[in-house]
């Protein structure tokens, strides 16, 4: 057995001090001074209820930033304000035997125990692992369990309670401050493994990003003590928003949880993979925010909780501003909206076609909302996935049995009516007397090699109407699939009206 | 580039050829045909006084049963294929019923609940109309 060895003397949190210079507030401009203000962190508050929301839910978080903006300052200012037995370690300075100790026997022989220095993390409350994207591998391996788990070398520390972290960036410009390009020699993307173990991956504002009042509180050099009453605020605060998202996790509304699965799904869309962890991460996050603000989740924090819920810029992937507004709003309407604006929206963020399909053909609160729902996937979806949906429905729509308003039974038929009478020819150069024909041609027939009778003209009008229109995408198979899917629906809505 | 160009005509059609999922041809060609080069605004006008009414919505409501009561996709006539649609005369009446069709023939499809819209535009298309038989069967 490895355990760590008890009853070592507490030692006083290390620190390496702070990197900026210390916040300090300008009473006289301040009209509602901010939790971290009062802690004499400035420039803080756009990300203020995600850093304490981070000290509610106790899940590791990461702050990203450039040298200088204050990281450091921040996390080791929080453990000292609620009077945690703090370790702070430079990731790229330490050896492991720093965290764990020195190893020796125990008295029975029976296992390892380990001599505790004032640096070994075994009775530390929070921990800050700073740079820890400039770390040996080996170093991240090992850091991982201790971020994941609250372990080290397999064993558990008992008294952790918050894992922090900091690190310059890395990798493309961010997409919160396009602007900066400042390299920083050794640090490399962290591990994406790694990087998914931190709820909270947060970029901290520069200096630039604040307001004169906070350039001027930064700028002050005066003395930084900390307030007891400021510090004993904080800890209140966070110990009733603890309670409060204990319960929220018990018993956590459905509309949050359907609002992260739909967020997730829609960051798939654009390329922002999110691992089901993620998603569980995500909706903790928003619980946490709801439990800070002692009231249901609101939009903006919900946004927030998406903004720097996401772990991809710890690796260097951007991500636009855009990108998340888009996916926010639409899984907010989706799961908030009552009504057949939520129909509408369940609709729309609907990735596989056949399963909106059904959802039109069988739950549609009226014609009109029917009509809407499918004008709005003809825009949606890519050409390809636009033109299959546009002719599985069409010819019943065009007989008035799908419920459809007039106005989408004319989008229908404007988006693929070529398609019933596919005509045009496709050029290419071939070597003379060569009778191989045209690789897409192939594509097409290697794509219908399985389908028969009704099913393989069908999928042969939508893909060489494709081709001619210059619309065929590379994945042919997973197309037609989706395509014959989407038929099925159709006459299953069919055969029951039969019935 | 080396090598010769390659041309290969494509022709797909649930319309003109025979397949699993032929749709059905639904009435001859309809266009407004006869008036020698006279607009085809015109002779629609002069049919429909002829037939004794005032606008195109007071014939379209007498002559409904005449017309198709549900939407239909309606394609210009393919010349290549004509000899396997029939073709209708140059009537007065059924210079009428073309204009009727023509007017309400908006994107390829015919839709009977929209407005009579006569235009020179319009009234000058040569559709045939399909219906969408057996599409879903197989």
């Amino acid at each position: 057995m490895i355990r760590p060895a008890k009853n070592k003397p507490k030692v006083a949190s290390r620190s390496e001090g702070c990197r900026v210079a210390p916040f300090q507030k300008d009473d006289q401009t301040t009209q509602n001074v901010s939790r971290l203000e009062s802690l004499g962190v400035f420039g803080y508050q756009a990300i203020e209820p995600v850093i304490l929301t981070a000290l509610v839910t106790r899940d590791p978080l990461l702050l990203i930033g450039p040298a200088g903006t204050g990281k450091t300052y921040l996390l080791n200012r929080l453990s000292e304000a609620l009077g945690l037995e703090h370790r702070h370690y430079n990731a790229s300075l330490i050896a492991f035997d720093d965290l764990v100790g020195f190893p020796f026997p125990n008295e029975d022989k029976s296992g390892i125990e380990y001599l505790q220095t004032p640096a070994t993390v075994w009775n530390a409350e929070s921990v800050l692992v700073d740079e820890i994207n400039r770390c040996r591998p080996e170093h991240q391996n090992r850091l991982f369990s201790l971020i994941h788990e609250r372990r080290l070398q397999g064993i558990q520390i008992e008294s952790l309670i918050h894992r922090w972290a900091a690190m310059n960036p890395c990798g493309e410009s961010s997409a919160y401050d396009p602007a900066s390009s400042v390299h920083y020699d050794g640090a490399v993307p962290l591990d994406q493994a790694l990087a998914d173990r931190f709820n909270w991956v947060v970029e901290v504002p520069d200096w630039h990003h604040l307001t004169e009042r906070e350039q001027n509180a930064v700028a002050n050099p005066v003395s930084d003590a900390l307030e007891p009453k400021a510090a004993a605020e904080l800890a209140l605060l966070i110990a009733q928003a603890r309670t409060r998202f204990e319960k929220l996790l018990a018993n956590p509304s459905p509309r949050v949880v359907k609002y992260t699965r739909l967020a997730a799904t829609l960051f798939r869309k654009s390329d922002l993979r999110c691992s089901p962890r993620r998603v569980r991460q995500l909706t903790r996050n928003l619980l946490g925010l709801a439990a800070l603000d002692d009231g249901p989740l609101t939009s903006g924090s919900a946004f927030l909780g998406l903004t720097w819920g996401l772990p991809h810029r710890a690796w260097g992937q951007s991500i636009q501003p855009e990108v998340i507004r888009g996916v926010h709003r639409t899984a907010w309407d989706a799961a908030f909206d009552s009504g057949d604006e939520a129909w509408l929206n369940q609709v729309l963020i609907e990735p596989r076609l056949h399963l909106r399909v059904r959802q039109i053909l069988t739950k549609a609160p009226s014609e009109n909302l029917a009509g809407i729902a499918v004008i709005q996937t003809i825009h949606q979806v890519s050409d390809a996935e636009s033109l299959a949906f546009a002719f599985a429905l069409y010819p019943a729509a065009l007989e008035g049995r799908l419920g459809l308003s007039r106005e989408g039974i004319q989008a229908l038929a404007k988006r693929c009516h070529h398609l019933m009478d596919v005509k045009g020819e496709i050029k290419w150069r071939a070597s003379e007397g060569s009778k191989v024909p045209h690789g897409r041609v192939v594509d097409i027939k290697k794509a219908l090699s399985r389908c028969r009778g009704g099913r393989r003209t069908r999928g042969q009008q939508l893909l060489y109407g494709l081709l001619i229109d210059n619309k065929l995408p590379r994945e042919l198979t997973s197309l037609e699939q989706a395509f014959h899917d989407c038929v099925l629906e159709v006459r299953k809505r069919l055969r029951k009206e039969v019935a | 580039m080396s090598g010769m160009q390659t041309v290969q005509p494509i022709r797909f059609s649930l319309l003109y050829q025979s397949s699993p999922v032929q749709w059905t041809c639904d009435g001859p060609v309809v266009e407004i045909v006869g008036g020698g080069r006279k607009h085809r605004l015109t002779l629609a006008r002069a049919s429909l006084i002829a037939a004794g009414f005032t606008t195109p919505d007071q014939a379209g409501e007498s002559l409904a049963q005449r017309l198709p009561r549900q939407p239909r996709h309606a394609v210009p006539a393919d010349e290549a294929y004509e000899p396997t649609v029939r073709r209708n005369g140059s009537t007065q009446r059924y210079q009428l019923l073309a204009a009727l069709i023509l007017g309400r023939c908006v994107d390829g499809v015919f839709d009977p609940e929209r407005p009579h819209i006569w235009s020179e535009k319009r009234l000058s298309q040569r559709v045939v109309l399909f219906r969408p038989r057996g599409f879903y069967d197989q």
